[in-house]
């Protein structure tokens, strides 16, 4: 065996942080699991969004007169529903071939989003139940906001603490980085595969954490460095963070027109786009307008322009052009999701978080069962504990394959309720059968719902709808289906496993 | 499109020489490492030229994990399969007491303790560092989950965990004076 040219590591060293790795990820790794899992979905959001909508009309560019057009026709329809607080157009230059618009009413959280044609009228409501699901599992975990965003949050700073007790309690990290054995006992199994995805991806590993802790503790950490920054002054703190902003003033005042705002920026920013277009307090003296440019070098895709309710430039968040503490802000939300560069380049980006993203979820799975195996090889098997964390690994797939079944099929049923009661359903069979039935059975069905959702999607929209990236979507999760289900019925893989554990598979 | 040829070129050269350096014995092996590195930073250098400094970095350290997981995949090494029960070399967890109090005492260390004594280095950066306010604010912000996350790790490591609990208060006092004393 080769010999390592780093000093030897104390196995009394390596015990203590195994240790801490394993009480660690033992304690979070379901909410772990859970926001793995879907903030690795959610890589895909704007394909999603796309599959969601296949028919809506595309387009590759939009004039500024259609962008003002677009913004008054969502201006209308908030106003008709008697919403004032924001309405945001969206571009072609987002992410998706699409514009829409969108407003929300921030007191009652109600939002509506519509599809636009060419010309910038509605064209109908834009469907994204299964997309708006899924961001509120990963961004909340369907708790009340404030809650659920410092939950998130915390949940980033165990992974980012993991991977630092997980690299210390690893004595041959160099030297076994391209070990990869399968077979011998399952615990060494399982600790090859946990080891060499968790050493690979450390960069994934560390930054996606990272992101996530700041942007999910932003209100808390960001609100108290500011405040001490400016001693307490929290409008100044706001503004330096995220821009200038518009003293709120309910008199009533005339809606700007924002053709020549949109015209003039662009005349100053030739390389760039309109990326999203937005008002902020409609009709009021405090109204705003907020117009995103996107310029594909840079890392945080777009950089905000705010102006008041009389056209008057105020400034930008500095995402482009600003600080270096302005622009790492600003790059937090693509470096987190794997939303950057343009063409080729970002669908490969987006092919590597989605891998990587697998790889972290993985690593997560195959913690625990590294944990069970371990109980199991001293002696002490934990059969409840393993049943219980199948039923939450696979459990997952499977609440996603309704949810989004439900959304597609417009079932007037809490999509909540939906992705609780399938979770929960997951752990049934557990209380009668073993645990290899149980992973075979979750599997199975993970299969059958996701190529349900492709069925129900393709009886919706057609098999060949406007948009080619539906096209590709149900592809890829009829591969996903396959792959799922070959895990169950590959012969090798069946002899392998039986009446070993399954914990990880 | 030769930046970008260079790059692909470089990061498969380069986790090559690291495969070969880590996987047998050689005289050479410090030389393929510096060089296997070598070639995984001319890799990233190459792909900030294609693309852009400001995307290209990240896209290369994106693109590296994936290619690294593809060659430790081609290294697949399959054995026999042994009963669970056989045990092979090794490192357990410590086993530790199980007392309550130890159990509360490292959730509050983990948790509470550590967030406040990040949040206050952080703090004492934002307020202390020699820079704009939205660069110190940038900075303070990024070192607390780091930190938070590596106070974390360490507390429910530590064996000896009142060492920790005396290194946290240390922590916290140091920065409380940084950042509303000094």
């Amino acid at each position: 065996m080769a010999q390592t040219i780093w000093p030897k590591v104390k196995p009394s060293f390596v015990s203590s942080m195994l240790a801490g790795h394993s009480a660690l990820g033992l304690l979070f790794a379901a909410l772990i699991y859970v926001v793995c899992i879907s903030g690795t979905v959610l890589v895909l959001a704007q394909e999603i969004d796309r599959w969601e909508n296949p028919n809506a009309p595309m387009m590759e560019t939009v004039e500024a007169p259609i962008l003002a057009a677009a913004l008054q026709a969502g201006i209308a329809e908030a106003k008709a529903a008697g919403v004032t607080d924001y309405v945001n157009v969206t571009t072609p230059n987002d992410g998706t071939p699409n514009l829409s618009v969108r407003y929300v009413d921030f007191a009652t959280g109600d939002e509506k989003v519509f599809a636009l044609d060419e010309t910038g009228a509605i064209a109908g409501e834009r469907a994204d139940g299964f997309g708006h699901f899924m961001e509120h599992l990963h961004f909340y975990l369907h708790l009340p906001h404030t809650i659920g965003l410092f939950v998130v949050g915390l949940i980033g700073v165990a992974l980012l603490s993991s991977v630092w007790s997980g690299v210390l309690s690893h004595p041959r990290i160099f030297r076994d980085a391209f070990r990869f054995r399968r077979g011998g006992t399952k615990r060494l199994e399982e600790a090859d595969l946990h080891n060499r995805l968790s050493v690979w991806g450390l960069p994934f590993h560390i930054v996606v954490p990272l992101t996530g802790a700041i942007l999910g503790l932003s209100t808390l950490v960001l609100g108290i460095l500011a405040m001490a920054a400016f001693d307490g002054d929290l409008e100044r703190a706001a503004e330096v963070v995220g821009g200038p902003s518009v003293e709120a003033n309910e008199a009533a005042m005339a809606v700007p027109d924002v053709l020549p705002i949109i015209e003039g920026l662009l005349a100053n920013h030739p390389d760039a786009s309109v990326a999203r277009l937005g008002m902020r307090n409609i009709g009021t003296a405090g109204q705003s307008v907020q117009v995103d440019l996107s310029t594909a070098d840079d890392l945080t895709i777009t950089d905000r322009y705010i102006f008041d309710g009389a056209g008057t430039y105020l400034g930008s968040r500095g995402f482009s052009d600003g600080s270096l503490g302005n622009q790492v802000i600003g790059a937090l939300g693509p470096l987190h999701f794997g939303w950057w560069g343009e063409g080729a380049w970002a669908g490969l980006i987006k092919a590597a978080y989605v891998i990587l993203g697998f790889a972290l979820t993985f690593i997560t799975s195959s913690g625990v069962a590294i944990w069970i195996a371990r109980r199991k090889a001293k002696g002490k098997p934990v059969p409840g504990w393993e049943k219980a964390w199948i039923a939450a690994v696979w459990g997952q797939p499977v609440a996603y394959a309704g949810v989004a079944l439900g959304a597609l099929a417009g079932v007037p049923v809490s999509d909540l309720a939906v992705y609780l009661l399938v979770c929960l359903a997951a752990f049934v069979p557990a209380f009668f059968i073993s645990a290899l039935l149980l992973s075979r059975i979750l599997r199975i069905a993970s299969a059958v719902g996701v190529t349900l959702v492709v069925l129900v999607h393709v009886g919706k929209h057609g098999p060949f709808p406007l948009d080619p990236a539906a096209i590709w979507m149900n592809g890829l999760l009829l591969v996903t289906a396959g792959i799922l289900a070959a895990t169950v019925v590959r012969p090798g893989e069946a002899r392998a496993h039986q009446g070993r554990s399954v914990a990880a598979e | 499109m030769i930046a970008t040829v260079t790059g692909i070129g470089t990061l498969m050269g380069g986790l090559g020489s690291l495969r070969l350096a880590w996987s047998r014995p050689a005289t050479k092996r410090p030389v393929m490492i510096l060089a296997g590195w070598t070639l995984v930073a001319i890799s990233v250098a190459a792909f900030g030229f294609a693309i852009g400094w400001e995307t290209g970095i990240p896209f290369a350290l994106a693109m590296l994990p994936v290619a690294a997981l593809g060659f430790v995949l081609a290294n697949r090494e399959v054995r026999p399969r042994k009963e669970g029960r056989e045990r092979e070399a090794v490192i357990d967890p410590s086993d530790r007491k199980s007392r309550w109090w130890r159990g509360v005492l490292r959730v509050v260390l983990a948790g509470p303790l550590s967030g406040a004594a990040a949040i206050l280095v952080g703090v004492a950066l934002a307020k202390q560092l020699p820079l704009s306010d939205v660069d110190a604010i940038a900075i303070g912000g990024l070192t607390v989950p780091l930190l938070w996350a590596g106070g974390m790790a360490w507390t429910l490591s530590d064996d000896k965990i009142l060492r920790a609990l005396a290194a946290l208060l240390l922590v916290s006092g140091a920065s409380y004076v940084a950042a509303f004393v000094v």
